[in-house]
């Protein structure tokens, strides 16, 4: 895929299209299914700590209730959204402003449990020099952060009216 | 609340907790790309661009910013929903 040329773009008529290769629509949608299966993980799996925090940091008790009604809430709305954005990838089809909103929001998802598993804690945490001193796995990961990153900023701007 | 004569009611210590309005904080996570958290609150609370923004900088530079605030219910619907986006949001009594 060329990344000079727009990978998402308003179409004037409140859809947008998705302009992907066919692989790198694959390649991501393999990505969803794993970010889908771990919906099954322990809730204590720190590759989960970004999608539920805390939201009473104050208070353990009342924020343990709140997981308790909230985290099987919060996990449906990601399933949805994660179809959703696996529908948005498969076919050639405009997609509506609200399957590219949820599109959005699983790519995000998907940035948060990868920046976790980099150990991406702050903001003076840098990326790789260069890439080829990494293991393969290692690698990749750093490459699927930035292009995620890439594809989100893009996402954003289709849905902010500021890109073609 | 103790009532204390006809048509008086003398305001308690937990009814002033009571009343006293909850607040959402968003606060930084450097995953998070700062266009994304700006277009966030723009869509969610709808904020103009330049309030999002500003509030976006808050989070970036000072850590967190109160995004929100109201009764407890209203409040637990906002965390919910910057959950839903991804944003690391809290809330808390206002002044606590």
């Amino acid at each position: 895929m060329s990344r000079s040329a727009g990978p998402i773009a308003a179409n004037g008529d409140g859809t947008y299209s998705i302009n992907l290769d066919a692989s790198t629509r694959e390649t991501l949608t393999g990505f969803l299914d794993q970010l889908a299966e771990l919906g099954a993980a322990q809730p204590d799996d720190s590759r989960l700590r970004r999608l539920h925090p805390d939201a009473y940091h104050l208070d353990p008790d009342k924020d343990s209730e709140w997981q308790g009604f909230m985290r099987p809430e919060l996990e449906a709305s990601r399933t949805a959204s994660i179809e959703t954005a696996r529908r948005v990838l498969a076919g050639p089809s405009p997609v509506s402003e609200a399957e590219l909103h949820a599109f959005m929001r699983v790519l995000n998802s998907l940035r948060l449990v990868l920046g976790t598993l980099l150990g991406i804690e702050d903001d003076e945490t840098d990326g790789p020099d260069d890439v080829d001193d990494l293991d393969d796995h290692l690698a990749a990961q750093w490459a699927l952060y930035d292009f995620s990153g890439w594809l989100l900023e893009w996402t954003v701007g289709a849905l902010s009216g500021e890109t073609d | 609340m103790v009532t204390v004569e006809p048509g008086l009611v003398e305001r308690t210590d937990e009814s002033v907790e009571e009343d006293r309005p909850w607040v959402v904080i968003v606060w930084n996570d450097p995953i998070n790309l700062m266009s994304y958290v700006s277009f966030v609150f723009q869509k969610l609370f709808g904020y103009s661009k330049e309030k999002a923004d500003t509030l976006m900088l808050a989070v970036h530079e000072e850590g967190r910013a109160v995004v929100s605030s109201g009764p407890r219910e209203r409040a637990e619907i906002d965390v919910f929903r910057l959950h839903e986006h991804g944003l690391w949001a809290t809330m808390q009594r206002d002044d606590q």
